[in-house]
């Protein structure tokens, strides 16, 4: 009898654990610190030897050994799209786990709760990108009229991606339609006059887009020893600018081919 | 510190916020703390560029700051150090020699474009190694005190 409840526990701290590590990873958490979380989550679990987790940029594995059978499940990770709040709210969710202070069942249907809602300010993040966009172009060293077309463009960018988001396109086509636009918003600026350095317009609005945090990430995962991550952050690093070089470098030879 | 730099530092508090609210961190307080840190590490990347030449050694310090304010600032506020870091390095990140990489590739010019990716390479490199020591930094601190090498005396159970 014990053994079926065991197996039972076994199933559901798969099933929280795998889930946990998942959703670290669409939104946006470091590999390292994803398979950390994890480990201590499962590791918490009464009578439960051997943990291991295995993570990379596309995958989670968690095995251990429970009564007397091993277990192990594997999860798939779709591309990411990053959320911090909710990466502070699966924190913690594990920690509060990790204390005992909430059962399997209470932190499975939390899990679920936090993948399934809704966004609560849609509007927040777009905004958002138009002031980030705007102030890194005055960094960069642009006027005010080019600081606001960089701006427009970052919006337009954003708006054709979350149309692009419906039809459920992988990032490389997410990417490639997002730098089209914002160039081409930036391309009709310029030859309406309302831009005067066209190329720093460009380079504020695509910041957004650019893959400086896969270059970050993939350089820290292969610094650290963790060199499957490593190498799946710089590919994705270097797809990422091949479909913003693809889209920009269309336009720009557009822009040549047309005479003004 | 110039007039020019205040501003530059005060723009770089303000694309942090941009962009950490790009990244749905909607929380006000880790909101405030991301952007201290991204305008501290920008402002530190500002300082040591004057006495550097290279564009990667200041990215470094920069990175640096940014890291030990993040890991800093997420033991007090009880988050993971990631909510700080990731907007904290935007405005370190080469977004001008990544998009003149591009270019040259495009306008068929190799010898440029290899030279803009190289420098880029360089910088996101200072970033990830800034990072990287911050977050080392951090935890052989944290295992000297369980050891009681040096800081707190009392022990805490694991």
């Amino acid at each position: 009898m014990t053994s079926v409840i065991l197996r039972e526990d076994a199933q559901l701290l798969l099933q929280v654990t795998t889930m946990l590590g998942k959703l670290l990873l669409e939104y946006g958490a470091e590999v390292y610190r994803a398979e950390d979380t994890v480990q201590r989550v499962a590791k918490s679990a009464k009578n439960v030897r051997e943990v291991d987790v295995l993570a990379t940029p596309g995958w989670i594995f968690v095995s251990f050994h429970m009564g007397n059978e091993s277990h192990t499940k594997m999860r798939r990770v779709r591309t990411a799209t990053i959320d911090l709040s909710k990466v502070t709210r699966l924190n913690d969710l594990s920690r509060r786990m990790t204390s005992g202070q909430m059962t399997m069942e209470e932190a499975e249907s939390a899990l679920l709760a936090i993948q399934r809602e809704k966004e609560s300010a849609p509007l927040l993040p777009v905004a958002g990108g138009l002031i980030g966009a705007m102030a890194f172009t005055l960094i960069l060293g642009a006027s005010v009229g080019d600081t606001i077309c960089a701006g427009l463009a970052a919006v337009c960018m954003l708006a054709a991606q979350r149309i692009g988001e419906r039809f459920h396109v992988t990032f490389f086509v997410d990417t490639l339609i997002g730098s089209v636009v914002s160039s081409a918003a930036a391309l009709v600026m310029y030859r309406l006059g309302l831009v005067e350095n066209f190329n720093l317009a460009i380079v504020g609005s695509i910041m957004l887009l650019f893959p400086g945090i896969s270059i970050t990430n993939s350089m820290r995962d292969a610094l650290s020893g963790d060199f499957i991550s490593g190498l799946t952050h710089g590919m994705q690093a270097l797809a990422t600018a091949l479909a913003i070089a693809i889209g920009v470098g269309t336009i720009l030879l557009i822009m040549q081919g047309v005479p003004a | 510190m110039s007039f020019y730099q205040i501003g530059l530092v005060l723009l770089s508090f303000v694309a942090t916020a941009g962009f950490a609210l790009n990244f749905k961190l909607w929380n006000k307080k880790h909101l405030l703390v991301a952007s201290i840190s991204g305008a501290a590490g920008y402002a530190a990347y500002l300082f040591f560029s004057t006495i550097f030449d290279t564009q990667a050694m200041p990215t470094l310090f920069g990175a640096l700051v940014v890291g030990l304010l993040g890991e800093w600032f997420s033991r007090r506020i009880k988050a993971p150090a990631l909510i700080i870091i990731l907007p904290g390095i935007i405005p370190l990140v080469p977004g001008r020699s990544l998009y003149a990489t591009m270019l040259h590739f495009v306008q068929e010019d190799f010898w440029m474009a290899t030279d803009q990716a190289v420098q880029t390479l360089f910088v996101a490199g200072g970033i990830a190694l800034g990072i990287l020591l911050a977050s080392l930094f951090s935890v052989s601190l944290r295992r000297m005190r369980r050891l009681n090498v040096i800081g707190r005396k009392e022990r805490k159970q694991p």
